[in-house]
């Protein structure tokens, strides 16, 4: 347990500091998961239906108030964190890389259905729009990824359940 | 003489043009911003997973 400790330990102080001398400074990858996020939410209402309009990072239903996407938004930091505890739990090193792989893709899509739905909430609550953003983590992605980190314990005593272990055999 | 009507319609229109010029319309609010909040939580959620299942394993020994 305590390696457990040590590793996540590790991981979440080494990926600050990369984040926050590199990755920030730069600004690269921020800018890319809020502008790509932003543009494909923007094309999946568009298939819908909706009017909106896309400008970087900024979604605009046309006729009411818009939805920005900040560095905050683009959920690098969730993923930074799933990606921490299946790296320090101790597991198979094949099947580490396809959990994280899978997890930060589905967590990626997840983030567009999340912006999506804050771009309807403008239109159909924009009332309680700030309580369903702060609530919309613990809909999309939480349990998400806390079941992600229970299957992954479970890979861990090969007692993976039928759903993971059928995603990833085939 | 006929250059002189062209200068005052030419100024007249620049002038007119800074007279007549407006601002962007606004946008119908200030944008929403959602950044992902509660994450301590998860984190939280995280750990006791992990001693639970460490503690079961123990104990399974």
């Amino acid at each position: 347990m305590l390696g457990f400790f040590i590793k996540a330990g590790v991981f979440y102080i080494s990926w600050q500091i990369i984040y926050d001398l590199f990755l920030l400074p730069n600004g690269q990858l921020d800018h890319f998961l809020s502008v790509s996020v932003a543009i494909l939410a923007k094309n999946l209402l568009s298939f819908l239906g909706w009017n909106i309009n896309c400008a970087g990072r900024l979604l605009v239903i046309e006729g009411y108030r818009g939805v920005e996407v900040l560095n905050g938004c683009n959920a690098l930091t969730l993923m930074a964190l799933y990606s921490g505890f299946i790296i320090a739990f101790k597991g198979p090193l094949k099947q580490r890389i396809q959990y994280l792989s899978v997890g930060l893709l589905t967590i990626y899509l997840l983030n567009i259905l999340r912006i999506m739905a804050f771009s309807l909430a403008t239109v159909y609550f924009q009332q309680h729009w700030d309580t369903f953003h702060e609530f919309s983590p613990f809909i999309f992605f939480y349990p998400f990824v806390l079941y992600l980190w229970y299957q992954w314990t479970l890979v861990n005593e090969k007692k993976a359940t039928p759903f993971m272990s059928g995603l990833f055999s085939a | 003489m006929k250059n002189r009507y062209y200068m005052i319609t030419v100024i007249a229109l620049t002038i007119l043009s800074f007279v007549m010029a407006q601002d962007p319309p606004d946008l119908p609010g200030a944008p929403n911003q959602g950044p992902i909040g509660g994450m301590v939580w998860l984190a939280i959620g995280g750990v006791v997973l992990a001693v639970k299942k460490y503690h079961s394993q123990k104990t399974d020994k």
